[in-house]
């Protein structure tokens, strides 16, 4: 980049900011932009924060990107923004002019969204520093307890990081205790004066009884581990492992804090998206018709704009999909197409040609990004018109002669919305709580998982449960549902010399062959 | 805000560091599948290079996730999760087909082209054709090899310092025999002063270690009883004492040993077959290129009429015509006779075929023929991947198998004239045969897929002395 480009640029990032924050109302934390070459840019993205630590998984990312743009690439806006305060967000330095306005005014609208939605509250605002630190406290660990022992350590707390919640109670263990210990208490107060009359006790032997009974009840809690189940996978186990070094613990409550940093994105991609490519069209259209940009850049950014919204046959696009739903909100709201009005009248030529003049769009819009995530989104404002009109489709795998052919089912646009919901309701990270830390009186880590009538796949969740098994030093039993019946797996690591009984084998009901 | 140009930003190595332990384990991964890799069409395709560029399934980082565990059908190889459904979005009518994919393990090789549903994803690595090589046949080599005691052949074997000149260069000198020349000189020197003086040995070098090795000066030293008698005596060097190495290339004995690689190129080889044909022997020989520093590898190829070609012509023509398997045979005798003495060769003969052949009752002469002249082994290999589909395998019970033996004689080939007339031991795997005859070093195999190449490899080169 040139020196004239750099500071035509700077020019225009200004007036980007302006329109951002003057015509849109948009508030965001300000941003740093970096001009990097692809090399670098290769690697933030596979690395998600530039100074992430170092892990095989990366690498292979690493590799993945750069497979990718060495073949197909062309004129792809790649972009990486980072939710800090200030923002950081990166240019690939051989994109054209007219791309970097374009990822310019595409980041602004993302942190537009990190900083108005409401699920983005706790996430940490110095995350790059934080792991910035862990990665050198890590390469020391690496050198004092070797690599493999770290990466194994690493590998399984990425394999569950994602099993916490950025809104996390701060209440400790036996805070917990003590308060369902007062809520049971309660409970049985409530009762215990219920048949007085008919026991005919005195009020000395009630009390006698009712301070027996939290008595038991005291020494039960004290007992129970967890208190009450928790989804916290990885903070139950780093409270209560059996075999974890100070160091592991280190490393593994560096990995849970990243893994809130990105459970709210995961949560959010198809809005987030939808939204940047929103922004960033109306920005841009602005650029154009004060003539900030030439003729010949408006080629540039329509070819790229049309490759960042390119349909997938097989996949959902979240730019194109995310920002379609937001362009009809936008439409319905200036047109004041919602209501009881609208929703009653069956006139498709009066449909067509509906205008309140309400012209709430974009207001509306703003709205819905503070409170929404993505299942609550679609299932408000995916309607069956638009999935029409967009041509969303359903596929199904079916076996033909000589060949599996993915063919278009006939599910109405009702029936796609539903599973659409469905899916997004169930995000990727299925629910799965801890139950019992001392299952069977044997240490044996006991899970459930909230089935919701969409099983766990078998190799995953055994490979997954050998991290669990690693980091907690004992066997792991979960149990988990598939077509609706109980099924039960366990891992039993011969490492630890541990064999299941007869009787235990029983207890877990079912061992399916994985 | 700001925008910061960064043109010369630091390019840390991590990304390759850690693709590099990726691959480290990716390597684990290929000695688990070594024989899906060799199988690779494009590394036998590809212009000859060190490297070669395969696509690696990237490794997985494990998670709960939702998906179905319902039985797959075929092998479930290339099978993506719970791929069986998804959401989509373009042009399109319900009944549409908007992709199609092969079957995994239908077993047809060259029509491997992939589907354009994207699957899992996949790495390119760069992998080395040696390393290859190094992880597929450790333990592996020429069964049958022999001392040859005749004329074995001369092969330098890199450099050695043999003789030892009075002139060189000092890097190359030669201490110790230049230290015992001093000792020897000095020793001499010393006799003679005492001879000329009349004082004992020790004397005579303590005066030679105070004249500094002046002979002469020693003599007048103790004559005019100057001689320093506090002194130790040491070895004094004179440039005539210095020795220096000399190198020399050096050479090795070695046993001779040829392969003959024989391909029929014939019509009814089609190019699946000859695609296994090809995969096979070109392991074989990139294989003893690397271990046998000095085999000499010819090749043959035949339809009616055999001949000798190059490595080239042979892994990328072809050609068509009739089958004559005897005249390949045929060549490889004359070859023999000629050229490659079994007393002063050891003589290994690969052939690879359909099995299609006109003249079956004469190609078992040649054999028998070609047998007697105490090669060290024959190997002889028959694809034949259309015999039997995978599919209908897996629909025959355990029982059935045997019933699968008769289907495949139904078509008779090559390899069943081969058995009627020599015994074998034979063993199966994977619906591949493979058989020996340990007597006569005769070695078949039935392969049909290309999964069986590399325990074909195994089984040509097993090392056996």
């Amino acid at each position: 980049m040139t020196k004239n480009e750099l500071r035509r640029l700077i020019k225009i990032e200004s007036r980007i900011n302006q329109i951002a924050q003057e015509e849109l109302g948009l508030h965001y934390y300000p941003i740093e932009f970096d001009i990097i070459p692809p090399q670098k840019m290769l690697e933030i993205m596979a690395y998600n924060i530039p100074t992430n630590i170092s892990n095989w998984k990366y690498g292979r990312d690493y590799e993945r990107e750069r497979t990718i743009f060495e073949h197909s690439s062309r004129g792809l806006p790649y972009e990486v923004v980072i939710n800090s305060n200030p923002a950081r967000a990166y240019l690939m330095n051989d994109n054209k002019f007219a791309v970097q306005c374009l990822v310019m005014a595409h980041v602004v609208g993302h942190c537009a969204f990190f900083s108005t939605n409401k699920y983005f509250i706790n996430s940490r605002q110095d995350i790059v520093n934080v792991l910035y630190e862990a990665s050198r406290r890590f390469l020391k660990y690496e050198k004092q307890y070797g690599i493999d022992e770290v990466e194994k350590t690493i590998d399984a707390g990425h394999a569950l990081q994602f099993h916490s919640s950025p809104f996390e109670s701060r209440e400790t263990e036996s805070e917990k205790r003590l308060r369902i210990f007062k809520q049971l208490k309660k409970e049985a107060h409530v009762h215990s004066g219920e048949y007085k009359d008919v026991i005919g006790a005195t009020e000395k032997e009630i009390n006698e009884d009712i301070e027996l009974y939290n008595q038991k009840l005291w020494r039960r809690l004290k007992l129970k581990t967890p208190v009450e189940p928790t989804e916290d996978i990885l903070r139950y186990i780093i409270d209560n492992s059996f075999v974890l070094e100070d160091w592991q613990k280190d490393i593994l409550e560096t990995l849970r804090l990243e893994g809130q940093y990105f459970w709210p994105m995961m949560k959010t991609k198809q809005m987030n998206e939808g939204f940047a490519v929103r922004v960033h069209e109306k920005i841009m259209t602005r650029l154009f018709e004060e003539g900030l940009l030439s003729t010949e850049e408006h080629g540039d950014y329509n070819y790229s704009n049309s490759l960042v919204k390119a349909e997938n046959p097989f996949q959902i696009n979240p730019y194109l999909f995310g920002s379609s739903i937001w362009a009809d909100i936008e439409k319905r709201w200036d047109r004041g197409m919602h209501g009881i009005e609208w929703d009653e009248c069956t006139d498709s030529k009066l449909k067509e040609e509906w205008d309140t003049h309400e012209n709430r769009g974009w207001e509306k819009c703003l709205e819905i990004l503070e409170t929404y995530i993505d299942w609550f989104f679609i299932s408000d404002f995916l309607t069956p018109e638009l999935i029409s009109e967009i041509k969303l489709y359903i596929y199904k795998a079916e076996e033909a002669l000589d060949s599996i052919d993915y063919v278009i089912t006939k599910d109405t646009a009702k029936e796609i919305k539903e599973k659409l919901v469905n899916a997004f309701a169930q995000s990727s990270v299925p629910k799965i709580e801890v139950v019992n830390g001392n299952y069977n009186e044997q240490g044996i880590l006991h899970l459930k998982h909230k089935y919701d009538k969409t099983p766990l796949e078998a190799t995953h969740a055994k490979k997954t449960m050998e991290h669990v098994a690693y980091l907690w030093g004992r066997p792991v039993v979960l149990d988990t549902m598939e077509d609706d019946a109980v099924i039960s797996w366990r891992v039993v690591s011969s490492e630890w010399e541990y064999e299941l009984s007869e009787e235990d084998l029983e207890v877990i009901t079912q061992d399916l062959e994985l | 805000m700001s925008i910061v140009h960064h043109p010369d930003w630091d390019l840390s190595s991590r990304g390759k560091k850690d693709a590099e332990r990726h691959h480290d384990k990716i390597d684990d991964a290929i000695r688990k599948n070594v024989k899906d890799v060799i199988a690779e069409e494009s590394i036998i395709t590809q212009k000859r290079g060190k490297k070669v560029r395969i696509p690696v399934k990237g490794l997985k980082d494990y998670r709960f996730v939702y998906g179905s565990n319902k039985k797959k059908k075929g092998k479930g190889d290339g099978e993506g999760e719970g791929g069986g459904e998804g959401v989509g979005q373009g042009k399109g009518k319900p009944g549409d087909v908007i992709g199609r994919r092969p079957k995994p393990g239908d077993g047809k090789q060259g029509k491997g082209k992939p589907g354009n549903k994207p699957g899992e994803d996949y790495i390119e690595a760069e992998v080395d054709i040696d390393y290859l090589i190094q992880v597929m046949f450790e333990d592996l080599g020429l069964p049958w090899i022999e001392e040859k005691t005749k004329a074995s052949q001369l092969v330098p074997s890199g450099w050695k310092f043999e003789t030892i000149s009075k002139v060189g260069i000092l890097p190359r000198i030669h201490k110790k025999r230049t230290m015992l020349e001093a000792i020897k000189r000095n020793q001499l020197f010393a006799s003679e002063i005492s001879e000329a003086t009349g004082r004992s040995i020790d004397d005579s070098l303590q005066a030679l270690t105070q004249a500094k090795g002046d002979i002469n000066k020693a003599i007048e030293l103790i004559k005019t009883n100057k001689l320093d008698t506090t002194i130790d005596p040491y070895i004094v060097l004179e440039d005539e004492d210095m020795r220096y190495k000399q190198i020399e290339e050096d050479y090795e004995l070695h046993s001779n040993a040829v392969v003959i690689a024989m391909m029929d190129t014939s019509g009814s080889m089609t190019p699946d077959k000859k695609y296994l044909c090809r995969s096979l022997l070109f392991w074989l020989v990139e294989f003893l290129k690397k271990v046998y520093d000095h085999v000499e590898i010819k090749f043959i190829t035949h339809t009616t009429d055999a001949k000798i070609v190059d490595e080239e012509t042979f892994f990328h023509k072809g050609e068509s015509g009739g089958t004559y398997c005897w005249s390949a045979i045929d060549k490889a005798i004359h070859l023999i006779d000629t050229e490659f003495p079994v007393n002063e060769w050891n003589v290994y003969c690969v052939y690879v075929s359909d099995g299609d052949d006109f003249k079956p009752d004469k190609t078992i002469t040649y054999i028998e023929e070609l047998l007697k002249r105490n090669i060290n082994m024959f190997s002889y290999n028959e694809v034949n991947p259309s015999a039997i589909d995978e599919e209908m395998l897996a629909k025959l019970s355990s029982k059935a198998v045997s019933a699968w033996g008769l289907l495949w004689s139904s078509s008779n080939t090559l390899i069943q004239e081969i058995k009627k007339h020599w015994k074998f031991v034979c063993k199966e795997e994977n619906g591949a045969q493979f058989c020996k005859n340990e007597k006569l070093h005769f070695l078949t195999a039935t392969i049909k897929d290309k999964s069986h190449i590399y325990p074909t490899l195994k089984h040509i080169l097993f090392k056996k002395k």
